[in-house]
């Protein structure tokens, strides 16, 4: 069995020619039972799968056998799971994946899904704090970060462009002034309590005491602090690509980020209970031949602005679970566009999108607009699921 | 898999700021453990991979600064505050982890008072 599920394995990554015939027998009712029965003896054995990508395995595997032919097509989709894609890949490489290289399934917002991959390569040649006390926790970093989650079905390509980019920037950030011991003992103390606490089925007074005791030490701690800030300076290089890697963009400009975190409500954000962070970035683009702007007719290179404004609100909580408001706005603008990019409606991009979601994944967002390098995306509703590209 | 547990200091600590920081007051520690990376960072559905990083970069530096200046915690031998922050930054950046997998890095480079 080890053997055979190997070569399935191998198989579905190419290595291996399919050898099933195409026929898909009726599922046998006699199938669960037996994978019940000796599924866990026998994935015990098979440590290249997660345990319940196995039983899946061994369930088409089974069924196939039990009606006298193979079920390709429903061992195929079994193997095309990201969790036993993503098992045979660290298998491979000895658990150390190149390229952050990480199968994942991409849904296309009418309720199909598809096969794609990830990447993520980061790496900072530089990352240090400095100048620590005061007001402001210091960083500088030099951090090379390329990005992208491409799939397999052109349609499913989530609305983004990939970036690959290396950046030097200096932050500041909110520096929490620093307690005492006892304070730290007590507070550390107060957080194991409330932990064990919470998880009881009925709460106790104490119980209630202690959370209540916890929160009034943060309060206290933070009380001279209106909330947490973070930003960020820096000049940022790199390469933007559409989803097919067709059309590619050089860049290189200086960017701007902040975030603030309000944590008492006697300010505005704090009264609405609104967590704002903003992107800017102006950069120097100069575009290949395959991007819309040059096969419009104008190939030169210009100056962009570009700028992105992310809101989030807790609404409420619904059968447990905290409902989150979400709207984020990505503009982006040619500084000084010619006539013919301007005509082309070439010259300026915006993408809004406006979500609901859950900390369980639920969702329900509305998309309208585009982005550079994709003119092809309509105004998407999605409902379902959420798929984290 | 993570092993979330409620009576381990560090992953105690980590779910009462959050709990904080989030205005959950009510939440149990079970459940909170997936919380997903989306969440904890205040993530908006469509923004920038630059966007999120950004984000990201936040969250683990107001993080270690609740860690070492209100829990008084210190950091692991060999470790600092900048591989700290990366190796929290390194789940916050996946978007498929989850507030238990926070739990482990905080645990291996923090040490936190009355931990043995």
């Amino acid at each position: 069995m080890r053997a055979l599920v190997s070569g399935l394995l191998l198989g579905s990554l190419g290595v291996m020619g399919p050898a099933f015939s195409q026929d898909s027998p009726p599922a046998n009712p006699q199938v669960a039972s037996l994978v019940e029965t000796f599924g866990d003896a026998v994935c015990a054995g098979l440590e290249l799968l997660p345990q319940e990508s196995c039983k899946e395995v061994l369930t088409a595997a089974t069924s196939s056998s039990a009606n006298g032919a193979f079920d390709a097509a429903a061992l195929a989709d079994k193997l095309k799971q990201p969790e036993i894609l993503n098992s045979a890949l660290s298998k491979a490489f000895g658990g150390s994946v190149p390229l952050g290289l990480e199968f994942k399934v991409f849904d296309s917002g009418d309720g199909e899904s598809s096969l794609g991959v990830a990447y993520d390569v980061q790496y900072d040649f530089l990352d240090a704090s400095y100048g620590e006390g005061g007001k402001w926790n210091k960083r500088v970093a030099v951090e090379f970060d390329a990005t992208g989650n491409v799939a397999f079905e052109r349609t499913a390509n989530p609305r983004d462009f990939l970036d690959t980019t290396l950046n030097l920037s200096a932050s500041w950030s909110t520096a929490l002034p620093q307690q005492d011991l006892a304070f730290g003992a007590k507070l550390t103390q107060l957080a194991v309590d409330t932990a064990i606490c919470s998880d009881q089925e009925i709460e106790t007074e104490q119980c209630r005491k202690t959370r209540q005791d916890a929160f009034a030490m943060f309060d206290q701690a933070t009380r001279f602090l209106k909330g947490f800030q973070r930003y960020e300076f820096g000049f940022e290089g790199g390469i933007e690509s559409d989803q097919e890697f067709d059309a590619t963009q050089s860049k290189v400009g200086t960017f701007a980020f902040a975030q603030y975190d309000a944590w008492r409500r006697d300010s505005l954000l704090g009264t609405l209970k609104l967590f704002p962070a903003v992107r800017v970035s102006v950069d120097y683009v100069t575009p290949d031949d395959e991007t819309p702007r040059a096969l419009a007719g104008d190939d030169s290179s210009f100056y962009r602005f570009a700028g992105e404004v992310s809101l989030w609100r807790l609404l409420s909580e619904l059968a447990g679970t905290p409902v989150v408001l979400t709207a984020n706005y990505r503009y982006y603008a040619e500084i000084g566009a010619s006539d013919l990019v301007r005509d082309a409606g070439l010259d300026d991009y915006g993408l809004v999108t406006v979500s609901l979601s859950g900390t369980n994944g639920v969702f329900v967002s509305y998309s309208s607009g585009e982005l550079p390098l994709d003119t092809d995306h309509d105004n998407v509703v999605e409902i379902g699921w959420k798929v984290n590209f | 898999m993570a092993s979330w547990q409620n009576n381990n200091r560090a992953h105690a600590c980590l779910w009462l700021f959050e709990m904080w920081h989030h205005d959950r007051r009510d939440a149990k520690f079970t459940p909170s453990g997936q919380w997903s990376t989306d969440f904890l960072i205040r993530s908006a559905a469509g923004e920038s991979a630059a966007m999120r990083k950004g984000k990201a970069q936040t969250h683990v530096e107001m993080l270690d600064g609740a860690f070492i200046n209100l829990y008084r915690a210190q950091y692991e031998d060999g470790v600092d505050r900048d591989t700290a922050l990366a190796a929290m930054l390194a789940v916050l950046n996946d978007r498929d982890k989850k507030l238990e997998d926070l739990g482990e890095p905080v645990d291996a480079n923090y040490r936190f008072l009355g931990e043995i």
